[in-house]
């Protein structure tokens, strides 16, 4: 019993990344369709919408692991073999499958300034950077790159440098973006950003408005970015507390409303976060409790919502703030089985906790763990981290045929 | 046939008449039939007050389907769907592949869905020679090409 392709199609989307790839061997329809950029597309799509299984990507000092999320109270790690290895490397985020991670420069220390001074292009103080698909294989793709331009200022040496990674579905490709800050011996300053795109390869410099700066004067306890509906969102503390969003597609600052708290509110207690497919915002202040609101409709300050509240005595210890992580439902219908996933900052240090809408709170221990420093939700996909490797082959051709000629 | 019966005893619900490929005839409550997006598009195309031919689907496909519509129309509690849906995939590969084949053909996203989980949940963790006993494939690769695809997707067959 043969089934059309567009069948096999919608059963193989369904299916963990792990039983694809030893799908590969069953023939060689089954490989060059599991290969072809239309599955892996449709495969990822499926995956996104459909998020019942979630996984996470978490790196604590001395190694990073992949954890599938599971209903039971002990999680399982699998060891991850990163680009960069541990040392001096931080994950910066996730997205449709890829994940961007960072090496960071040798040298970064003020004392060295005076050797910056002479140096008319930076190279040193930026990371190294690279797109990985921990799903498919140790092959990573590493990011050509970008001096600072630092030519004809009067450079101090101190620096500040931000990233953020995101998707951009409508020319489907993966940016980074960049924010520096360099501080002139005036004590003052000038910020330059610049996008890097996969599918040209190379990284370009767009304009920096005023809300670049603020987003460089975050304070460090605030996460440093949330990817919610292709756009970057940062808390930020300009007159008042503000959320400022970066639109991957139109590579465009913008500003995003938050909630009418009715009384002040500082920036401190407040995190970012993305449950389903919502910007959320945890607000953890005085003796009250935990309060998660969400913005049921992207961009509208009435459509902010409490979702639901915790007091700040868990089962973790006293609450010091709560970033949301991920929201996640054995049944994508319906939502009275949504768990969510929240990580509380307590006296006693970080903990994973799982809470349901009925507020039923469950400490989360993940097996062979030490204390985790980044954690990010994550799509198991067979997307490849190179630019498409399609128009390589392509070009190569091309080459050959001009060197022939 | 209860068709008849249940237009004479209630003017509200109407009933369509859905034929097999093997000329059956099944008589289906409208609001049970338009849940397949072919049937709807067929009905008001103006085959409702005749006979709609489904020439894709067998009797013994189209009654599982029937059964199908009728029971997702009924109103029943989600969790009594719920089992009841489990249940109603729970057969051999055959019927599985012809329920898949119908659904698709008569476009009922919701059952489709559900057999295709079915259908994948079923060869999740296979070996590639059990898949390829499932849907009848040849292995075309030589001993050479296969071993090279195990090597270098090697951590997919721990």
């Amino acid at each position: 019993m043969n089934l059309p392709e567009d069948m096999i199609y919608l059963v193989l989307c369904r299916l963990p990344v792990k039983s694809l790839l030893g799908f590969k061997c069953v023939s060689k329809q089954f490989c060059s369709m599991i290969d072809s950029e239309n599955f892996i597309q449709f495969h990822l799509r499926y995956s996104v919408e459909n998020n019942t299984e979630p996984s996470l990507v978490i790196q604590d000092k001395k190694k990073i692991c992949s954890v599938n999320v599971v209903d039971s109270p002990t999680w399982q790690t699998r060891e991850l073999d990163a680009p960069f290895g541990c040392s001096r490397t931080k994950i910066l985020g996730s997205c449709n499958g890829l994940i961007c991670v960072l090496k960071s420069a040798i040298c970064s220390e003020p004392n060295l300034s005076a050797l910056y001074r002479t140096l008319p292009r930076m190279y040193n103080i930026l990371p190294k950077i690279a797109f990985w698909n921990p799903s498919t294989s140790n092959k990573f793709h590493v990011l050509p790159i970008d001096p600072i331009e630092v030519r004809g200022l009067n450079y101090s040496g101190f620096v500040d440098v931000q990233h953020a990674f995101g998707h951009d579905s409508v020319n489907n490709d993966y940016k980074v973006l960049r924010i520096v800050k360099l501080y002139n011996e005036l004590d003052s300053f000038i910020i330059k950003v610049r996008v890097y795109s996969l599918k040209t390869n190379s990284w370009r410099e767009i304009i920096a408005p005023s809300q670049a700066n603020e987003i460089m004067t975050v304070n460090r306890y605030v996460r440093r970015y949330v990817l919610v509906r292709e756009a970057f969102h940062w808390l930020i503390k300009a007159h008042e507390p503000n959320i400022c969003a970066f639109d991957i597609q139109g590579e465009e600052f913008c500003t995003v409303p938050l909630p009418n708290f009715g009384v002040p509110q500082g920036c401190f207690n407040m995190n970012l976060g993305v449950l389903g497919q919502c910007l959320c915002l945890a607000s953890t202040r005085g003796r009250e409790n935990i309060v998660m609101w969400m913005m049921k409709e992207y961009g509208r300050k009435d459509s902010w919502v409490k979702l639901f509240s915790l007091p700040r005595d868990s089962p973790a210890g006293y609450v010091l703030y709560t970033v949301p992580l991920a929201a996640y439902s054995k049944d994508v219908h319906d939502l009275d089985h949504e768990k969510v996933l929240l990580k509380l900052v307590t006296q006693y240090g970080e903990k994973l906790v799982r809470s349901d809408r009925k507020n039923k709170k469950s400490v989360v221990k993940i097996l062979g763990l030490q204390r985790e420093t980044q954690l990010f939700t994550y799509v198991g996909s067979l997307v490849s981290p190179f630019s498409n490797d399609g128009s390589k082959t392509k070009n190569k051709k091309k080459r050959r045929r001009d060197e022939n000629a | 046939m209860a068709s008849s019966e249940s237009t004479t005893t209630s003017t509200t619900t109407k009933v369509l008449r859905l034929k097999s490929s093997d000329n059956e005839i099944f008589g289906v409550e409208e609001k049970a039939a338009l849940q397949s997006e072919t049937i709807k598009s067929l009905a008001e195309d103006g085959y409702s007050e005749d006979v709609i031919p489904l020439f894709n689907v067998e009797k013994k496909t189209l009654a599982k389907i029937v059964e199908w519509l009728n029971k997702h129309a009924s109103g029943s509690s989600k969790e009594e769907l719920k089992r009841w849906d489990a249940d109603f995939v729970d057969v051999d590969k055959d019927v599985l592949y012809d329920l898949l084949l119908a659904s698709n053909y008569l476009n009922i996203e919701v059952l489709l869905h559900q057999l295709a989980q079915k259908v994948a949940d079923m060869i999740k963790g296979k070996k590639p020679e059990e898949i390829r006993q499932l849907f009848g494939i040849k292995n075309d690769f030589t001993p050479e090409e296969e071993a090279e695809i195990r090597r270098e997707n090697a951590w997919a067959f721990e």
